[in-house]
């Protein structure tokens, strides 16, 4: 658990609390300070000050994404208006509290924020997984690979790559192997979780 | 006409004679033509009017005698007052009281008829007795048939005298009974009585009515006559009086040595040497020693004889004028009612009282009422200057009160622009009190037996709530509706102060703040209140003309410098876009702003504010850019750098 706030008393109190509550709390006094020394391993989230000087909490929340880094954010503030409410929002922060907050809402927002980073967490080992089977495929395999999962016959991949139809099966058996999908659906199911159905091309 | 005749009647008569001395022809001739002019003469002669008329007053005394002197000024005055014309009026002295009118009257008579022949004498005036005795012994030779009004006459003389028709006058009550009866009543427990009267015909007068008037005396009373002795005598005698005696005197024309004197003279000297009050019979006596007397007043007698004069001379008919009787009156001297320690109430009202010494006021009467006028001005004056200043007072008070509003309001919308800052910095202790409560809640839950650390975080809750309470209560000081609280002040306290106001918004606005405190400056006399919301107004000024350039490039400087032995100068230095020339020389004038939205009373309150301590606010645009506002503010008193 990261708190970020240029506040110390406000940081220690926190400190305080989420220790008790049984989290394991790193204390930041900036954003700067955050980046610098953060170990985002382990399933983390961070409890963010909407105001201090320097890097502000809505930047530190861009800079992250920009860095695809998907580590759930509860912004905090001591006096929360509207329009930089509803950018954080929009950002993909968990919730938004203001300062002083109700114990019971700010654990219950981190517990909330914690499962999320978990799930985050889990997709991505799953996601990292597949990746790795995806990378086991020869260059010939991952161009019939994207074929088939969008839908392409064997007949127009054989065109497609100048070779026979029957080589084009025997592809789609190593790549069904190599991918341990049982079906054409599950390979297919596959692709779309790591996001390789759209325009963007994996291989 | 007649005026041209009489202008040609002397020439032609003399060019008469001469002509008819050469030649009859001539003589007949010119008379032919002169003749008509000679009767014109005479007819002119006939016309001319007789001289002015003229009225003769014959006085018995010497001229001096004071009381002749009063008859004949109010002789005068009644006639030219009453009659309506012009009159001449003659005045004759027949020394009675040294002449024997039986050796030379007859003498007088002829001179005097001779003196007044061309005056057309019209009515003859007589004076006193003698003169009176005088005309009516030789009227016929002097002025026959002319009227006769007499005055100065006592009464009792006159008493069984038959007077002819075209004879009247105003008589004299001389009856002294009256005055001795006030020198009773004014002097009790009188035991003597001293009469006094001289040797003279007229004073051998007084011997009847001065029995007359003690017989009805109290008998028990002593009487002491001191009748024509010498005036030596008299006054030895005067003199050796005993206590309790009151003198009488009428005067006298005549002592016992033959010595001629007047009433007044001789009332004088006995009254000088006189060991008791001395009263006296006439009007002239008063002020010449005597206390008092019942006597008859000269002037009313000359008017009624004056009013006869002008009623015989428009053509009244002697008998139809009655005779009259001078008016009367108690007179007294203040200055003997002094000295004889006379109790002024037993004097009646309607007493004459001559010689009262007038009192401060009435002998300064001018000068008093011009001293009052002048103190009761300048009492108005003080009146209407205290009001004024009242007044003044009070405008100043509400003029002070205004602008205490006006100042209080000032502050209150400058906080109110600082709410976010205030919420936002009022949330971080009391934040931080929550999850310390609520973190002691979970530790007492979970493991009871950390009560140290439960003591640790109690300590930090008590810091936060103590840190709540110092930004309420500067939030407090700055909306407080209070009166000044001048006194000494260290500016590096207020610049801090200001600075933590700002703290927030300055943040927010993307400005740094610095303070340039300078060390060792001595304590500035103001409050402290005001100078913070002087700051606070530059600031924000500063940091609102600071928002369109780069958050790198925004600095807000606040900083202190000795200015001068005196004072101590505090600039508040932007790097903005500085101050528009064109509204540099108002920018402290009310509603003059470059700010949109503003109403540009911020920079006028705090040069109020200052100049309300005796220091100056100056505003200026930097070489490099930005504006800089300085102003300074008195050091404590005694104190100086």
């Amino acid at each position: 658990m990261h708190v970020i706030d240029d506040d110390a008393s406000w940081r220690r109190s926190v400190q305080r609390l989420l220790a008790a509550a049984g989290y394991r709390v790193a204390l930041h006094e900036s954003a700067e300070a955050f980046l610098a020394s953060a170990e985002l391993d382990a399933p983390a989230c961070i409890l963010l000050d909407m105001r201090m000087p320097g890097l502000t909490g809505l930047q530190l929340q861009q800079h992250l994404l920009e860095r695809r880094q998907e580590i759930p954010i509860v912004f905090i503030s001591g006096h929360g208006d509207i329009p930089s409410t509803v950018l954080a929002m929009k950002s993909g922060a968990e919730t938004f509290l203001t300062k002083p907050v109700d114990t019971e809402v700010l654990l219950a927002a981190i517990e909330q924020a914690m499962l999320h980073s978990r799930e985050f967490r889990d997709r991505r080992g799953q996601l990292d997984a597949l990746q790795t089977r995806v990378d086991t495929l020869t260059p010939t395999e991952r161009k019939v690979f994207a074929m088939v999962v969008r839908g392409t016959l064997n007949k127009r991949i054989a065109v497609e790559l100048g070779t026979a139809e029957r080589t084009v099966k025997w592809h789609r058996q190593h790549i069904m192997q190599k991918l341990q999908a049982g079906s054409l659906a599950e390979l297919v199911s596959l692709a779309e979780r790591l996001d390789l159905v759209g325009d963007r091309d994996p291989l | 006409m007649v005026g041209r005749c009489g202008t040609l009647r002397d020439p032609p008569a003399q060019q008469l004679a001469v002509k008819s001395k050469t030649s009859l022809g001539l003589a007949v001739a010119f008379a032919a033509i002169v003749l008509p002019s000679a009767l014109c003469v005479a007819a002119g002669n006939a016309a001319v009017e007789p001289p002015r008329e003229g009225v003769l007053i014959i006085h018995s005394n010497q001229r001096p005698t004071p009381g002749q002197v009063i008859i004949d000024d109010g002789l005068r005055a009644a006639v030219a007052q009453e009659l309506n014309r012009p009159v001449s009026l003659f005045s004759e002295y027949l020394d009675a009281e040294w002449t024997s009118l039986e050796n030379y009257g007859l003498a007088q008579a002829e001179f005097l008829r001779n003196k007044y022949a061309t005056r057309n004498i019209r009515v003859i005036v007589t004076n006193a007795l003698p003169a009176f005795r005088y005309q009516m012994e030789f009227r016929d030779r002097m002025f026959p048939g002319v009227p006769v009004v007499y005055l100065g006459v006592a009464a009792d003389r006159m008493y069984g005298t038959a007077l002819p028709l075209d004879v009247v006058g105003v008589l004299e009550d001389l009856d002294p009974t009256s005055t001795l009866q006030l020198a009773l009543r004014l002097h009790p427990g009188t035991q003597r009585v001293a009469l006094i009267r001289g040797a003279g015909e007229l004073d051998r007068g007084w011997d009847t009515r001065i029995r007359r008037a003690v017989e009805q005396l109290d008998a028990s009373l002593q009487i002491e006559y001191l009748s024509g002795l010498p005036t030596a005598e008299v006054l030895r005698r005067v003199r050796a009086l005993p206590p309790h005696t009151v003198v009488f005197t009428p005067g006298y024309f005549v002592d016992g040595a033959g010595e001629i004197s007047t009433p007044r003279a001789s009332a004088e000297r006995i009254a000088r040497a006189s060991a008791v009050p001395v009263y006296g019979a006439f009007e002239t006596q008063i002020g010449a020693g005597i206390v008092g007397g019942y006597m008859s007043l000269y002037e009313d007698e000359a008017k009624q004889a004056g009013t006869m004069i002008v009623s015989l001379m428009n053509g009244v008919a002697p008998a139809k004028l009655e005779t009259t009787v001078a008016k009367r009156s108690t007179m007294v001297d203040w200055r003997q009612i002094q000295r004889w320690d006379v109790d002024e109430q037993r004097l009646a009202d309607d007493t004459v009282v001559r010689f009262r010494e007038p009192s401060t006021l009435e002998k300064y009467r001018i000068q008093v009422s011009v001293a009052m006028t002048v103190l009761l001005l300048q009492g108005a004056t003080i009146v209407w200057l205290l009001m004024e200043r009242r007044r003044r007072r009070m405008a100043e008070a509400e003029s002070q009160k205004r602008f205490s509003e006006v100042a209080h309001m000032n502050r209150r919308v400058a906080m109110g622009g600082l709410t976010a800052s205030i919420a936002h910095e009022l949330n971080q202790p009391l934040g931080a009190i929550h999850n310390n409560a609520g973190a002691a809640q979970l530790l007492l839950k979970t493991d009871p037996s950390r009560l140290d650390e439960v003591e640790e975080i109690l300590e930090d809750i008590k810091h936060d709530d103590k840190r709540a309470s110092e930004i309420l209560a500067r939030i407090r000081r700055m909306l407080r509706k209070t009166d000044l609280e001048v006194g000494a002040l260290d500016l590096s306290d207020a610049m801090r102060e200001t600075q933590k106001l700002l703290a927030y918004d300055a943040q927010t606005h993307g400005v740094s703040v610095k303070l340039e405190p300078e060390r060792g400056l001595p304590k500035v006399w103001a409050d402290s209140v005001q100078v913070q919301q002087v700051l606070l107004n530059l600031a924000l000024n500063s940091m609102e003309a600071m928002q369109g350039q780069p958050a790198e490039t925004r600095h807000l400087t606040i900083r202190s410098r000795l200015s001068n032995a005196k004072e101590a100068e505090v600039s508040v230095i932007d790097s903005g876009s500085g101050i528009p020339a064109q509204i540099l020389p108002q920018v402290f004038d009310p509603f003059v702003t470059s700010k949109v939205g503003g109403m540009g009373l911020g920079l006028s309150i705090s040069r109020t504010i200052v100049e309300a301590f005796g220091g100056r606010m100056r505003a200026e645009s930097m070489p490099k850019g930005g504006a800089a506002v300085h102003f300074t503010l008195p050091f404590e008193p005694g104190r100086q750098s």
